[in-house]
């Protein structure tokens, strides 16, 4: 086939590419899932990590609030010097509340520890600096505020890394001081937290706790939260406060108390590494400072990737829903109409001339052909235009020897032009198009050009139904050309703007294929190029559902593949040839506007940001509550089922294949937005594309003969 | 042949139609369209080039993003634990350093990590407190739950 060579050319790299960006893009939601705590129970306290007190010493239980662990395990802890308090904020930087605590503390020349979250380091940098500039410390409270003890070790590890890395982004500083969060006094180490503590210890962390936490995130009141963090008796004391997560007002009020009256009492109150004598903070290695800032860059990317996307699938979703609505309501107005026609007889309305273009179709050629002779309208002529065909599908028509049926030969030229030959050789005013692939009911004829009584009417699309329904992959087919196809084509009658007849079944007037000159040949997908062009020219086009011809689809994902491929890139020449139609007035503006507009959105768009959605259900399962997914999940595939239910019935079909539809999400749905990136690539590059064939074996008569799909 | 007169079975309302496009020449002309070139084909070859640009600088741009995400992901930059300095300033409690394997031993006076003290435990179990301590529970006083500030993130709003 004069694809091969072609094929050859197609463009790869943007597989690798979207591999990429796909893989860049779960990274990133991922790390916007851990940062958020999505999918996390709502408020509270966390599961109590481990009941048990066992194996925590009673250096640490009954010592001082900051503790050192060895490498060889042995625990030192240390309380502050009587006169001294270490005034602790954890769980911040907070835009709102950071600043004002820094200010009071200012206010009284105190220093203070901040036992910032990495997350939110990254979120405000600024603030981090300015806390140290003003002679305050920061320590390490993780990155996203889990709780250490039920994690694994890798996790806390991550968490420590992480923290610091982001604090010497912001500041050029690093820390060795830490409070895992949840933390308090330290007679409520439990085993699981000493476990969390000996890890970060490893790290080199000393791990700070308090001695008074003053449950200030519980907003207690201002005297509660003061009298709470004022030592007895001048005793060195860690205090533990809160300015981040939540409303901290309390804590404001409490500190510009609180620190009047310290001051009165002659505390010093300095930073935890002040008060031990500690060295201050360091200088950060420039190796960690880069990885801090890829951090944050990271961190940013992501918050910024998962707005998107909510907005991309809330977008995807309402557009979906007002699509279906519409194809509902106009369904039903589509089947008012045909009814009233219906119950009319059928009308003769003269002679018809059909012509079936034809390359290598010997499996179906004999079928098709003869499918249509044996149609119960007066006046059929066939005409076989074989395109070059190296099979001997000329042959077989020939030797039919049925009447009224003519075989025209010609040097292979493409189909349009097969086409054209055929056209020009009818002899009626009423000219039916078949693929050579295509068997027509006894009665598709007749009924296909009842719509001609209006003469306004040019074009008319018939039924096309998927004979070979074995397998998935049939079934899979079936169900989108009655519930995508057909439901599609009421709409697009009902909105006058078809943008195709299918090469399979469709009638014109002569007079319409002459006003737009023929078959045009100048993208792969004639049928839908012809019916723009005929559209536009003021034709009406529409769709009579009762006319059905049995054709046969691909049964390989590979041949799908190729099908497609080719519908989907000529579908989007013809669109480009016709794009004038957006600004045109009369019936080519309807087409512009409503026709391709809609397939400019859910044949283009939808499905090219498609990759990211399929993407963003991997993350929900990931993240999100297996309930949530699977209500969500349910909730579609119901709506899905029930349209295609509605579908079947209109079409006279069975439900059966209905059980396939969960199934299409997995192959079918990423091979038919996959090959809209491939032609989009194709059409932007310029490639050359050619006819893509699909080798048939021909089971289209077969169901013609069962009177029922194979 | 190609002149027939319309059918007489033809449908009243429909004579017209059929009549008129008798009366014009009913062949499609030869299509125009034969030697315009197909839609999308670029035959220079220079949106091809271009599309490889593309590729290019989204490839860049997909390597800078994997190795930033890589950069802020991986790598330990562990600090290394600093000690107490000694406790000249330091009256406030008595300083308690004990290894896990002897929870129970007496206080230590001078607050200095214990370093020889990995000596007295098994040597496997030095570093994972507990692994080699039974349980005890007379060591329990008291010992409140956990003070859990409500979980930060729910209040904080963004």
């Amino acid at each position: 086939v004069s694809g091969r060579r072609a094929s050859s050319r197609q463009p790869r790299a943007h597989w690798i590419l979207l591999t990429l960006g796909l893989i860049i893009l779960l990274a990133e939601l991922c790390l916007n899932g851990v940062i958020r705590h999505v999918g996390a129970e709502g408020a509270g306290a966390p599961v109590a990590s481990g009941g048990g007190t066992a194996g925590v010493p009673t250096s640490v239980s009954e010592g001082g609030p900051v503790v050192r662990i060895a490498p060889d395990g042995s625990a030192t802890a240390r309380g502050l010097p009587d006169g001294t308090v270490a005034l602790t904020f954890d769980d911040g930087p907070d835009p709102v509340w950071t600043p004002r605590i820094l200010d009071v503390l200012a206010r009284y020349h105190a220093h203070a520890t901040f036992f910032v979250i990495g997350s939110q380091v990254n979120e405000y940098p600024d603030l981090v600096r300015r806390i140290v500039a003003e002679g305050n410390e920061v320590g390490v409270h993780t990155f996203t505020h889990p709780d250490l003890g039920g994690e694994p070790s890798w996790r806390r590890q991550l968490e420590l890394t992480l923290t610091a890395n982001a604090i010497a982004a912001a500041t050029g500083r690093t820390t060795t001081l830490m409070r895992p969060p949840y933390a308090s006094e330290p007679d409520a180490v439990r085993t699981a937290d000493y476990a969390a503590m000996t890890d970060a210890a490893r790290s080199g962390y000393l791990i700070v706790l308090a001695d008074h936490d003053t449950r200030d995130w519980a907003q207690p009141g201002v005297s509660a939260i003061e009298s709470a963090a004022t030592p007895a008796n001048s005793a060195g004391a860690v205090v533990m406060m809160h300015d981040g997560g939540g409303d901290r007002s309390q804590t404001v009020d409490a500190l510009n108390r609180l620190l009047p009256a310290l001051e009165h009492a002659g505390y010093q109150t300095e930073t935890v590494s002040q008060a031990l004598g500690l060295p201050a903070m360091g200088s950060a290695t420039t190796v960690t400072r880069v990885r801090g800032e890829a951090l944050r860059m990271a961190q940013l990317l992501s918050g910024f990737l998962a707005q998107i996307m909510i907005v991309l699938l809330n977008v995807a979703v309402v557009l979906s829903l007002v699509r279906l609505a519409v194809q509902l309501i106009t369904a039903r107005i589509h089947v008012r109409r045909r009814r009233t026609r219906h119950r009319r007889r059928l009308a003769y309305l003269g002679p018809v001339s059909v012509i079936v273009p034809a390359y290598n179709e010997a499996a179906n050629i004999a079928d098709t052909v003869r499918s249509l002779v044996r149609s119960d309208y007066p006046h059929v002529e066939v005409i076989v235009v074989d395109d070059g065909s190296t099979d001997d599908t000329a042959t077989i028509v020939a030797r039919l020897r049925l009447p009224n049926v003519q075989v025209i030969r010609q040097p292979n030229a493409g189909k349009p032009s097969a086409l054209n030959t055929g056209i020009r050789a009818a002899r009626s005013d009423i000219v039916i198009l078949v693929d050579g692939d295509t068997v027509f009911e006894r009665d598709a004829v007749g009924r296909l050009i009842q719509p001609f009584t209006d003469p306004d009417i040019g074009g008319i699309s018939g039924n096309t139904k998927v004979a070979n329904r074995r397998g998935l992959l049939g079934r899979w087919q079936h169900l989108e050309y009655v519930m995508g196809f057909n439901l599609d084509r009421r709409m697009f009658e009902i909105g006058e703007c078809m943008p195709t007849i299918p090469g399979a079944i469709g009638a014109f007037r002569r007079r319409a294929l002459g006003d737009v000159g023929g078959v045009p040949s100048t993208t792969l997908a004639e049928d839908t190029d012809l019916t723009m062009a005929v559209v536009r020219s003021g034709w009406r086009v529409v769709y009579e559902e009762s006319a059905i011809a049995w054709t046969e689809a691909p049964s390989t994902l590979h041949q799908l593949w190729r099908q497609r491929y080719r519908w989907c890139f000529g579908t989007m020449q013809a669109m480009w040839k016709h794009r004038a139609a957006l600004v045109d007035g009369g019936a080519s503006g309807r087409l512009g506007r409503r026709g391709l507009l809609y397939l400019t959105v859910f044949q283009l768009l939808l499905p090219l940001a498609a990759p990211a959605v399929d993407i963003y259900g991997l993350y929900g399962l990931l993240f999100l509550p297996w309930l949530t997914v699977l209500a969500v999940w349910s909730g579609f595939l119901l709506l899905q089922a029930m349209t295609a239910a509605y579908a079947l019935r209109l079409d006279g079909e069975r439900l059966g294949p209905l059980w396939t539809l969960p199934l299409q999400q997995v192959v079918y749905r990423q091979l038919m937005y996959l090959v809209v990136i491939q032609s989009m690539i194709a059409a932007l590059s310029g490639i050359r594309l050619r006819w893509q064939r699909v080798a048939r074996i021909g089971v289209a008569g077969e169901a013609l003969g069962a009177g029922r799909p194979v | 042949m190609r002149m027939r007169p319309a059918h007489p079975r033809v449908l009243d309302e429909d004579e017209p139609t059929v009549r008129v496009s008798l009366d014009r020449d009913p062949r499609p002309a030869p299509v125009n369209s034969q030697h315009d070139k197909p839609v999308f084909l670029d035959r220079s070859g220079r949106r091809r080039h271009g599309m490889m640009f593309v590729f290019v600088g989204a490839g860049v741009l997909a390597v800078l993003l994997l190795t930033t995400l890589t950069l802020a992901l991986t790598g330990n930059s562990p600090v290394s634990l600093p000690g107490f300095p000694d406790a000249t300033r330091n009256a406030g409690r008595p300083q308690v350093a004990v290894t896990p394997s002897s929870s129970r031993a007496a206080p230590h006076g001078s607050g200095v990590p214990l370093s020889g003290s990995s000596v007295a435990t098994p040597s496997l179990s030095a570093t994972t407190p507990g692994a080699g301590v039974t349980p005890t529970p007379s060591v329990t006083h008291g010992k409140k739950p956990t003070d859990t500030p409500s979980h930060p993130q729910s209040s904080r709003t963004r």
